[in-house]
């Protein structure tokens, strides 16, 4: 490059003007198959933010959403089949990390 | 703002900041298989007993090459029993937790471990030369000598068939759907959910596929077959998925 800034990445180094990262915002833990936490520090208005979710007992995650109005988080169990033997076990010790990229 | 550092990309999104810790590398490896079948270049590798499997704020990111697929499913082994009218026996490559499956030319499936900057070892440490940006509390932001995550987008998908334009090669991936069947009597058929789809060097897919093959029900009364006519859903749920660059 002639000017400008790179950055180091995986794939070498790439023009800071073409580059998107990700930073972190919040994160907490959760050891319930149900409920809601409210996260102020988070905003996904303008569809550039992320939810993750890592479980640490191998266990399935829960389904969650996100209301961008009030800052909550919910979270409950998928929505099984009562007909059907259900072969996920819900996650009761689980971390949600917000990510950001704007 | 009235001090500080800020960089933006030609979007005006900021790169470099002042304000919260960006992704970095933090470790990387290749995954062997540890179950193959039953279609060619079909791959299980169980996630949860390697260090690929991530924890605390850290997320894994799977490199996918152009026209393989990946998928997610939480599984345990056992799977059902009384009072249950079926029990699913005999997965192909459902026999693990944690467990991704892949379709690939090549066995192995090569994984990058990503965490906030301040959780990278040696991170804001003096190192005599390159740039390191420090938020107010003295928290290590950004450093040149770190290898900075290269996102590319992130979403939700769910049962609707979803094409996602990016010139991304590696993918993070949490799905909660499972369905099976429909299964006639005695035989066999694919476990379905989410997969994603590499399709080109510049697109992904996300849909409802084949993720797996060899499931059948068996009445736990009696231990004979049964069939489930239609194909009804285990678990009826989205994915989220992050893209990034490896």
């Amino acid at each position: 490059m002639s000017y400008g800034m790179q950055l180091f990445t995986n794939q070498g180094l790439v023009d800071v003007a073409n580059i998107e990262v990700a930073r972190f915002v919040y994160t907490f833990s959760g050891t319930s198959t149900s409920g809601t936490h409210t996260v102020t520090a988070f905003d996904d208005s303008n569809g550039l933010g992320h939810i993750s979710c890592i479980t640490n007992d191998k266990k399935a995650p829960p389904q969650f959403s996100w209301n961008n109005s009030t800052k909550v988080l919910s979270w409950q169990a998928p929505n099984s089949n009562p007909n059907v033997p259900n072969i996920f076990q819900q996650s009761t010790s689980f971390r949600f990390v917000f990510w950001r990229f704007d | 703002m009235s001090y500080g550092v800020t960089i933006t990309n030609s979007q005006n999104h900021k790169v470099i900041q002042d304000g919260d810790p960006i992704y970095a590398l933090k470790r990387s490896g290749t995954l062997s298989p540890v179950k193959q079948g039953p279609e060619t270049g079909w791959y299980a590798y169980d996630v949860s007993v390697s260090s690929a499997e991530p924890t605390g704020t850290e997320e894994v990111f799977f490199k996918v090459n152009v026209g393989n697929w990946i998928a997610h499913k939480p599984f345990f082994s056992w799977l059902g029993g009384p009072p249950w009218q079926y029990q699913y026996y005999e997965p192909e490559l459902s026999q693990y937790n944690s467990l991704w499956n892949h379709s690939s030319n090549q066995s192995t499936l090569p994984y990058y471990v990503f965490d906030r900057m301040d959780n990278i070892p040696n991170a804001g440490n003096p190192s005599g030369y390159g740039m390191q940006v420090f938020n107010s509390n003295g928290t290590v932001c950004w450093d040149s000598n770190k290898v900075t995550n290269r996102v590319s987008r992130g979403g939700t998908v769910g049962s609707t068939s979803t094409n996602i334009s990016s010139t991304a090669n590696a993918i993070s991936l949490r799905s909660w759907q499972a369905a099976v069947g429909p299964i006639v009597n005695g035989n066999r058929n694919y476990l379905t959910g989410h997969v994603a789809t590499r399709t080109s060097t510049s697109a992904w897919n996300i849909a409802i596929g084949n993720q797996d093959w060899g499931w059948f029900a068996r009445s736990p009364s009696d231990g004979t077959t049964a069939q489930i006519p239609n194909s009804p859903y285990i678990n009826n749920a989205d994915a989220r998925y992050l893209l990034a660059y490896v």
